[in-house]
């Protein structure tokens, strides 16, 4: 499916699960360009689970390119490992590390639940290969499997080249691939 | 799954990526030192031109090296680098007014910061990151840490040029904090010639070539002839 064709038919907003792929190096600014889409213009609510890096870093974007925040829950996974400082906050959830797979899990699923129970809302994930070095293909499976079962959109940002078997498993379970450009959207 | 968690960028620098898997583990932080001549400018402008033709953006940090509109005079005549690019696809910021005002490492950790979230740039240059010892008050190292953790958490390659006198080998503070190291030198034939020579010290996650590898430098930039020494 085509950006413009997601754009078209609203396709953020209906629960399923989502790949958008791009190149690795071009991650950080997809993930910013999809934050102004899904927050600034759509305001919806949202969880971002960060794996990747400390929140702060993608708070301090978000801050520099004046996209709403107050809408967005952080599930930080690697902070607490990273040596960075957290900034308390009601809308972080922190974990030990990402090898925590039954506590990011739980902590998504929560927030997920309170989202659907109101106007709905999405989960972002940056991203799934950066927990390659941390757990096994079996537990990424399971968690791949909650993210499936949300009630809500869950969007996964992957290089499909790179990662192809994340990919295959992904699309296995019913996930729909978007054709994105770094660039798509106006920051 | 893969066991290769590591990505990998082109270094734009012909000849070297052969000597390193394929290119430079994606983030990372690359120390290129040197004593002058010895073309850690050229390098990290090679890198650059290389993220244009990738259609990645380019942030380029000067110290105290030189301003602007010389760097640019001379940088011009090389032949890899598309003059158009510079202010677009490479962005060009001189830290030397902030640092004559500023030496308090946080601030200019914090306006490094800024510069990138602003630009979100893929491939990060700061040349020569060495002068900056010199000048801020608090730890040198501890100052390095944190640019270096930050750098990679922007999801950046970035790297690092360090002057070094010639009978210094490389920067050692920088060299411990860094992911890569790699040394450009001078040496002589043994017709008394001088000839550049590249040496990869350094580069976690990788399996790259060892010992001094001769390179050229022309208006086509660097060229490195692995396994000739």
């Amino acid at each position: 499916m085509s950006w413009n064709e997601t754009i078209a038919h609203n396709v953020f907003g209906k629960k399923g699960l989502y790949i958008v792929d791009v190149r690795f190096t071009m991650m950080t600014k997809t993930l910013v360009e999809l934050l102004v889409h899904l927050l600034k213009e759509k305001g919806q609510a949202g969880v971002l689970i960060s794996v990747d890096r400390p929140y702060v870093f993608v708070s301090r974007l978000m801050e520099k390119h004046k996209i709403p925040a107050g809408k967005l829950v952080f599930v930080d996974a690697v902070t607490n490992i990273s040596g960075e400082p957290a900034l308390s906050t009601e809308k972080l959830d922190l974990l030990a590390s990402p090898f925590c797979i039954n506590f990011l899990s739980g902590f998504t699923q929560c927030h997920a639940s309170k989202m659907a129970a109101s106007s709905g809302g999405f989960v972002l994930l940056d991203n799934l290969a950066a927990l390659l070095p941390y757990m096994t293909e079996e537990c990424i499976k399971k968690f791949v499997g909650i993210l499936q079962n949300l009630d809500t959109e869950c969007i996964i940002v992957l290089d499909k080249e790179r990662h192809r078997p994340l990919f295959d498993m992904l699309s296995a379970g019913g996930a729909r691939e978007i054709a994105f450009k770094a660039g798509a959207i106006a920051i | 799954m893969a066991q290769e968690y590591l990505e990998r960028v082109k270094s734009g620098i012909n000849g070297l990526d052969e000597m390193m898997q394929g290119g430079f583990p994606f983030p990372s932080t690359v120390l290129v030192a040197g004593s002058a001549g010895t073309g850690k400018t050229t390098f990290a402008l090679q890198f650059l031109a290389q993220g244009v033709r990738d259609g990645e953006q380019g942030l380029f940090f000067t110290t105290l090296s030189e301003p602007t509109q010389w760097m640019l005079r001379f940088v011009t005549h090389f032949k890899f680098l598309d003059k158009d690019s510079f202010g677009r696809q490479i962005k060009y910021v001189d830290l030397g007014p902030f640092l004559r005002k500023e030496r308090d490492p946080e601030k200019l950790l914090a306006f490094i910061d800024d510069q990138i979230s602003e630009h979100m740039p893929q491939r990060i240059v700061i040349d020569p990151v060495s002068v900056i010892g010199g000048m801020i008050k608090a730890d040198y190292r501890m100052f390095l840490y944190d640019l270096s953790t930050h750098l990679k958490n922007w999801r950046a390659i970035s790297i690092l040029t360090g002057e070094v006198l010639p009978q210094e080998p490389y920067p050692v503070e920088i060299s411990y904090i860094v992911d890569s190291v790699i040394l450009l030198s001078l040496g002589l034939t043994s017709e008394g010639s001088r000839r550049k020579y590249l040496e990869i010290l350094k580069m976690r996650g990788t399996h790259h070539a060892t010992g001094q590898h001769l390179m050229d430098v022309s208006e086509n930039g660097i060229l490195v002839a692995m396994g000739l020494k």
